[in-house]
């Protein structure tokens, strides 16, 4: 059938113009939709890989308003035995994998977006920071550990981020859903601008799928005819659209992580993704063939 | 006509309407033997279009039941109607060929709808149109084609496939008297190779110099001298 004149004379429908087009855009705009669910999926994971397993320990600076006669070297010695005697605390105490007390100049760089660059300069009461890994498997008493470490740290609160993470992941999966769901209805129109173009073109062509049908051909010969025709144009349709897709994607990776100032994980797609994201024109192309069959078929299926 | 086992075609009792419209064929109850040769004369709207319809499958009867090849095609299966239709080579009386293929293309297309292959289609194709003296018009569009042309490229179509049976709808209502001839002549050299042909006419001059039996139909009746017209099935209760 390719290489030769199809007996249906589709090419020059007015609906047939508009094909390439309808499918490009429904696939440019689904290919970002499941970019941004495949996004989402990918950054909750990530949040949660980096939450999940870990304590971050807040040690206050105890208020010295009122002892006029200690020093800034003398605070800062004090604040430095406090937390050499948490971390330790931390490290002794089964269950914990690792200990990392936090630098200044690293706390400095997380507040950096909210409060310039200039943020050591301020002289602000910033509490010290504690990171710890949590063996897995291991169940912590967080009660008895912040009693614990009150005694050595007073003020000290520890966070295990299960309230953060719970919401984290309620809002990824929340986001996630509705990207798939944009997806899918975005795919649902592509079937339904198909099913129009499909039963606009035998409206049109009546005539000659009768005298086809009159000399001896299956429906699925006749279905063959508009097949073919659809495979041509949605193709080149759902290879611009994914070509345009995939370099707003590639725009958001590079440009996407100096705008996220490091609060977003970097838009980086690997191999496994790439390959599911670039099945979606070809899955796209699929369905809108088959949808085609499918609607010649049925309307066929009327005639004797 | 004989009731034999050979029968090509036969019709029992067949009445025809189109939707809910009145009936336009009544009673309709005849056979063809195969390897026969059959005019279809009447006035024009008096049913020949309706009855050639039914012979190609085009449409179903109402009432009755029409039997082709030996199988019951108000029962057939749908899928199997296209393998029976593939039997049947049509003349359409407005010739409905393709307007955007070739004369070749147009000859061309029941084989392909068969599944010939490309490397015979085409000097299959081209050797029946010098049979039909199109052999300088094989790449020529129909809407460049004179009628008698068309007619021709048509009647090649019907026949590409050896047909069992060729039903002709006013084949030559469009050409002039030489030509109507001509194209008489090779509907009988199809005949002769075994061919059962149908030709449904108005002109009385080719059906007195061309000898063969003819039914007649008007207002939807079906009736002809030298042909075993069945009588009319009396409806049940009608003693």
């Amino acid at each position: 059938m390719i290489g030769r004149v199809s007996d249906v004379p589709l090419s020059g429908d007015p609906a047939s113009r508009f094909l390439p087009w309808t499918v490009g855009l429904l696939v440019f705009l689904a290919t970002l939709a499941f970019a941004a669910g495949m996004f989402l999926a990918s950054a909750g994971d990530t949040w949660r890989q980096n939450l999940s397993g870990t304590l971050t320990i807040q040690i206050p600076q105890l208020d010295t308003s009122d002892t006029s006669d200690t020093s800034d070297a003398s605070g800062a010695a004090d604040r430095r035995v406090r937390v050499d005697a948490a971390a330790e605390l931390l490290r002794t105490t089964p269950g914990i994998e690792s200990v990392r007390p936090i630098p200044d100049a690293e706390i400095a760089v997380l507040l950096e977006p909210w409060l310039g660059k200039q943020v050591l300069g301020l002289e602000l009461p910033m509490p010290d920071l504690i990171d710890a890994t949590v063996a897995r498997g291991a169940e912590l008493d967080l009660a008895a550990l912040s009693a614990r470490l009150a005694q050595v740290a007073p003020g000290a609160v520890v966070d295990d981020h299960a309230v953060w993470l719970r919401r984290l992941t309620e809002f990824t999966r929340i986001a996630e859903t509705i990207s798939f769901a944009v997806m899918i209805v975005i795919l649902i129109s592509a079937v339904a601008t198909v099913v129009f173009t499909t039963r606009t073109g035998l409206a049109i062509h009546s005539e000659v799928v009768e005298v086809l049908h009159l000399i001896g051909a299956q429906d699925s010969y006749v279905a063959r005819q508009f097949q073919n025709h659809t495979l041509r144009l949605a193709s080149a349709g759902a290879a611009i659209g994914f070509m345009l897709g995939a370099g707003i994607i590639w725009l958001a990776h590079v440009y996407g992580g100096r705008l996220s100032g490091g609060l977003l994980p970097e838009l980086a797609f690997g191999p496994m993704q790439w390959v599911l994201l670039a099945a979606l024109p070809v899955g796209a192309v699929l369905l809108v063939v088959l949808t085609v069959g499918i609607t010649v078929k049925r309307v066929l299926g009327k005639m004797m | 006509m004989a009731n034999g086992v050979g029968d090509i075609v036969r019709f029992e009792n067949v009445g025809m309407r189109y939707r809910l419209g009145a009936e336009v064929l009544h009673d309709v109850s005849f056979s063809l033997p195969a390897g026969s040769f059959h005019f279809l004369t009447g006035p024009s709207g008096a049913g020949k279009s309706s009855l050639m319809r039914l012979m190609y499958l085009a449409h179903r009867p109402s009432r009755g039941s029409i039997s082709m090849f030996g199988r019951d095609v108000s029962t057939i299966p749908r899928s199997e109607l296209a393998a029976l239709r593939r039997r049947i080579g049509v003349v359409f009386q407005d010739f409905r060929l393709i307007d955007h293929l070739s004369a070749l293309d147009n000859v061309a297309l029941p084989l392909r709808i068969a599944g010939a292959k490309e490397g015979q289609i085409r000097n299959h194709v081209a050797e029946l149109l010098k049979w039909v003296g199109l052999e300088g018009q094989i790449e020529d569009k129909p809407t460049t084609l004179s009628g008698g042309e068309q007619q021709r490229v048509a009647i090649a179509r019907a026949v590409i496939a050896r047909p069992q049976i060729l039903l002709a709808d006013e084949p030559t209502g469009n050409v002039d008297d030489d030509i109507a001839i001509r194209l008489m002549y090779l509907l009988e050299e199809l005949n002769k190779i075994g061919t059962t042909v149908v030709v449904a006419t108005h002109n009385e001059s080719l059906i007195e110099r061309f000898k063969h039996p003819c039914f007649h139909v008007e207002d939807g009746l079906l009736s002809g001298p030298g042909i075993a017209v069945r009588p009319a099935r009396k409806p049940e209760g009608d003693k």
